[in-house]
C-alpha cells in the first residue's frame, strides 16, 4: 500500500484529501477534478500576500504547461501551503512520462513504481492527460550482450505499461518514441506491447497521437503495423493530430469509386488537420487511400518512396479542399519521383500555399524535365503557390527558371539546404523578365538560397535588377555569406537596397516534415550496409 | 487623456492608449463615455503604478490579447521565455516584482502578468526545495517524518 494515501493535515485543520481505500491502480480512475482553493488562506511571499489563483498560475508556468512534472514535485516540497496548492492543481500532474529503462539502473521495483505513477495519476484527477513513453537509442545494449537476466528484467518493466491502460479514458495526447535500439528484439517486444494496450483503448479525448518507432524500419522481414488500434474515426472523435512515422496506420479504411467519391461507411477523421506519415512497410499499395481517411487536412507531411503504389483506380482522384501545407520527402531519392508523379496528378488541392520538397540524401536529378513536366501538369495548383521550398535536391538552372515561372504568386523561396545554385540561377530565374516584361515571382518578399556558389556580385544583380524592374517587394535574404554582403554592400550602397534585410540561413526554418526526413537519415545511417534503402 | 489616483492619493495622467492596455480601465472608459473624471485605482500604490504605467507605455502599440488567443494559449506549450525589454524592465526587488504582478492580475493586463509570473517561474526552476525557501524566506513547516516519507514519494519521479 503506497504512503500518499494518508492525505496531509494542515495547520488550520484541513485534509488536502480525504483518505481512499484501495491499491494504488483501483484508486486512478475515482478522483474529482477541482482545483478549489476554497477556504485555503493565502501566503505570503517577497512580504506580499499573493492569491492562491497566482500561485497556480506560477507553478503552472513553471511546469510549461504541465510538462516538466519536476517543476511541480519542487514546490511540492516547500512548505505545507505550497505543496497544498500544487496537489490541488490537477494541471500541474497532468503530463506522464515514462522512461522504463531507467529502471534497469534504478534499484526500485516495479510496483513501487507503479504506485508512484499512479500517484501521480490521482493527483491528475478529471484532467486531460498527455503520457509520452519513450525508450531511447542508448537504453538497450547491444543483442549479443543482452543477458536473459536483462531480458528478465525488461519484460517486467513492461508491467509499467498497465499504467497506459488506465490512462486511456482520460488521454488527451499520445507520444510514444522507440529510438533505433541497438537491440532490435527488445525494441520491437515493447513497442509491440505499447500498440496493443493502446490497442484496447477506447480513447475518447485523445487529440494529439505521436508514435515514432525509428529503430523498426526493417524492410526485408519485419514491419509493425498499428493495426489493431481502435484509434478508429468513432473511437477517437476529437482527434486533430496525427503523426505516425516508422510504423503503418492500418485502420479499416473507406475506399475510393472511380468517380473519386470516398466510400466513409467506416467513417473518416473529419476532424484531424495536421497529418504527418511515413510508413514503415515497403510496399503500401494504397496510399490514397490512407490520405482519403482525412478529408480536412489543412498539412500534410508524408514520405514517398518507389515502392509505394498510389493503389486506386486511375479514374480516382482525391480532393482534399482544405490542405494548405504540403511536404514531401523522397525516401529513394529520383526513384521516389514515379510514385510522387502519379500521386500528384491524382491529388487535388484548391488551398495548397505551400509545398515542400525533401531528401534524406543529396541529389542531382537525372531528368529534371520530367520532373518539372510533372509538377506543371498541375498548372493551377502551381499558380496558387505562396511558399515553395526545396532541399538537398537539385536540377539545372533552366529548370528551376521553368518552375519559378509557372509559380506567379510566390512570396517566398527557399533553395537551401545542400541546392546547387549559382549566379545564373538566381539572375536568370529570378532577375529575367518573362517574354520580355513580366518579373518572374513579382510578389516575392524572401529567399533563402544556401549556396555559396552564387557570388555577392550575384546577389548584388539580383537585388539591384528586380528593384529596377518593379520588384519592390523583396525585403529580406538570407544567404552564408551575409557578412561579407552586409559589409560591401549594406552601408556604403544601401540606398541600392532599401530596406532589404540580409541574414543567415537558419535550419530552424526546415519545415513540417523535418521529422520525417531525420527519420530517414538517421535509419540509412544506422542500416546494416547490404540494407535497402 | 486619462487621469488615475492612486491609493496612496497621486494623480497620473496618461495617453487612453496607454491606459487602455488595462481591460479593466478601459472597461471603464467604456462604461462611462467622455470624461474628466479622475479613475481611483484603491489597489495600487504610486510607486507600482508608475513601472506598470512604464510598461504600458513601451506597448501600446501592440495588439491586445483576443479571447481566441487566450484560449489558444490553454491548449498551447506555456513557455517562461520573456522579451529581453521585458526581462530589464522586471529587474526589480522582489516586494515590488509580486506588487507588479498583483497590480497586473488587477488591471487585467494579461501580458504583464505574464512578465511577472514567468520571473518567479524562472527563480524558481532548477533550485532545490530548500534553496527555493532561501530565495523566498519561507519557513519549512514540514515534520522531519513529514518530509522524509515526500522525499521517498518523490525519489523515482525525481530521477526521470
Amino acid at each position: 500500500m503506497c504512503e500518499f494515501n494518508k492525505g496531509f493535515r494542515y495547520p488550520w485543520g484541513g485534509v488536502l484529501r480525504p483518505p481512499v481505500r484501495g491499491t494504488a491502480m483501483s484508486r486512478l480512475l475515482n478522483y474529482t477534478a477541482v482545483d478549489d482553493y476554497t477556504g485555503y488562506p493565502q501566503s505570503s511571499i517577497g512580504g506580499v500576500e499573493l492569491p492562491n489563483e497566482l500561485f497556480d498560475y506560477i507553478f503552472l508556468l513553471g511546469t510549461n504547461g504541465g510538462r516538466d512534472t519536476r517543476f511541480a514535485l519542487r514546490v511540492s516540497q516547500v512548505c505545507r501551503h505550497w505543496r497544498n496548492l500544487a496537489l490541488t492543481s490537477a494541471r500541474l500532474w497532468a503530463h506522464i512520462q515514462l522512461q522504463p529503462s531507467k529502471l534497469l539502473v534504478h534499484p526500485l521495483d516495479t510496483d513501487t513504481v507503479l504506485g508512484q505513477c499512479a500517484a501521480q495519476l490521482a493527483r491528475a484527477r478529471g484532467a486531460p492527460l498527455s503520457l509520452r513513453l519513450a525508450l531511447a537509442d542508448t537504453d538497450l545494449p547491444a543483442a549479443s550482450d543482452a543477458d536473459a537476466d536483462l531480458v528478465a528484467k525488461l519484460t517486467s518493466l513492461c508491467l509499467c505499461l498497465r499504467v497506459v491502460t488506465h490512462a486511456l479514458p482520460r488521454l488527451r495526447a499520445l507520444e510514444l518514441e522507440i529510438g533505433w535500439c541497438a537491440s532490435f528484439v527488445l525494441g520491437y517486444g515493447f513497442a509491440r506491447q505499447v500498440l496493443a494496450k493502446i490497442e484496447e483503448g477506447p480513447t475518447p479525448w485523445l487529440e494529439e497521437v505521436e508514435i515514432h518507432l525509428h529503430g523498426l524500419r526493417l524492410d526485408r522481414v519485419l514491419d509493425l503495423p498499428v493495426s489493431r488500434w481502435t484509434c478508429t474515426p468513432k473511437a477517437t472523435p476529437r482527434l486533430k493530430s496525427v503523426s505516425v512515422v516508422g510504423a503503418r496506420l492500418d485502420v479499416p479504411l473507406p475506399h475510393l469509386d472511380v468517380d473519386g467519391n470516398v466510400d466513409a461507411d467506416d467513417g473518416m477523421f473529419e476532424n484531424v488537420e495536421r497529418l504527418q506519415y511515413a510508413p514503415s512497410r515497403i510496399q503500401s499499395d494504397r496510399l490514397l487511400c490512407d490520405l482519403s481517411l482525412f478529408p480536412n487536412l489543412t498539412t500534410l507531411a508524408m514520405s514517398i518512396s518507389e515502392k509505394y503504389t498510389v493503389g486506386v483506380a486511375d479514374a480516382a482522384v482525391l480532393c482534399l479542399e482544405r490542405l494548405e501545407v504540403l511536404s514531401v520527402c523522397f525516401v529513394d531519392g529520383e526513384r521516389s519521383i514515379t510514385t510522387f508523379s502519379r500521386l500528384w496528378e491524382l491529388l487535388s488541392l484548391p488551398r495548397l500555399h505551400t509545398l515542400e520538397l525533401d531528401s534524406p540524401r543529396n541529389f542531382i536529378l537525372e531528368e529534371p524535365a520530367a520532373f518539372v513536366a510533372c509538377l506543371r501538369n498541375s498548372a493551377s495548383t502551381l499558380s496558387r503557390l505562396e511558399r515553395f521550398c526545396i532541399s538537398r535536391i537539385s536540377m539545372g538552372h533552366r529548370y528551376h527558371r521553368d518552375l519559378f515561372r509557372a509559380m506567379p504568386n510566390l512570396i517566398y523561396l527557399r533553395l537551401y539546404p545542400d541546392v546547387m545554385a549559382d549566379d545564373r540561377l538566381i539572375i536568370q530565374g529570378l532577375s529575367l523578365p518573362i517574354d520580355g516584361s513580366a518579373l518572374p515571382c513579382p510578389n516575392l518578399e524572401e529567399i533563402v538560397v544556401g549556396s555559396e556558389e552564387v557570388s555577392l556580385m550575384g546577389l548584388a544583380s539580383l537585388l539591384l535588377v528586380r528593384a529596377r524592374r518593379g520588384g519592390s517587394s523583396l525585403c529580406r535574404v538570407s544567404t552564408p555569406r551575409w557578412k561579407e554582403f552586409a559589409q560591401k554592400y549594406g552601408e556604403a550602397k544601401s540606398a541600392l537596397y532599401p530596406g532589404i534585410k540580409v541574414t543567415s540561413c537558419d535550419l530552424d526554418s526546415e519545415g513540417y516534415g523535418e521529422s520525417i526526413r531525420r527519420y530517414y537519415t538517421s535509419s540509412l545511417l544506422s542500416l546494416p550496409s547490404n540494407s535497402s534503402g | 487623456m486619462v487621469n488615475l489616483v492612486t491609493s496612496d492619493n497621486e494623480s497620473f495622467t496618461v495617453e487612453k492608449a496607454v491606459a487602455s492596455r488595462s481591460v479593466l480601465i478601459k472597461n471603464m472608459l467604456e462604461d462611462v463615455g467622455e470624461s474628466d473624471q479622475p479613475i481611483p485605482l484603491p489597489n495600487v500604490t504610486a510607486s507600482v503604478l508608475k513601472k506598470v504605467l512604464e510598461y504600458c507605455d513601451h506597448h501600446k502599440n501592440e495588439p491586445m490579447p483576443t479571447s481566441e488567443d487566450l484560449a489558444a494559449e490553454d491548449t498551447r506549450k506555456r513557455t517562461t521565455d520573456i522579451g529581453e525589454w521585458d526581462q530589464k524592465f522586471i529587474q526589480v526587488d522582489q516586494e515590488m516584482l509580486f506588487e507588479i504582478i498583483l497590480a497586473a492580475n488587477y488591471l487585467d493586463i494579461k501580458p504583464l502578468l505574464d512578465v511577472g509570473c514567468k520571473t518567479v517561474a524562472n527563480m524558481i526552476k532548477g533550485k532545490t526545495p530548500e534553496e527555493i525557501r532561501k530565495l523566498f524566506n519561507i519557513v519549512n513547516d514540514f515534520t522531519p517524518e513529514e518530509e522524509a516519507q515526500i522525499k521517498k514519494e518523490n525519489e523515482w519521479a525525481e530521477d526521470r
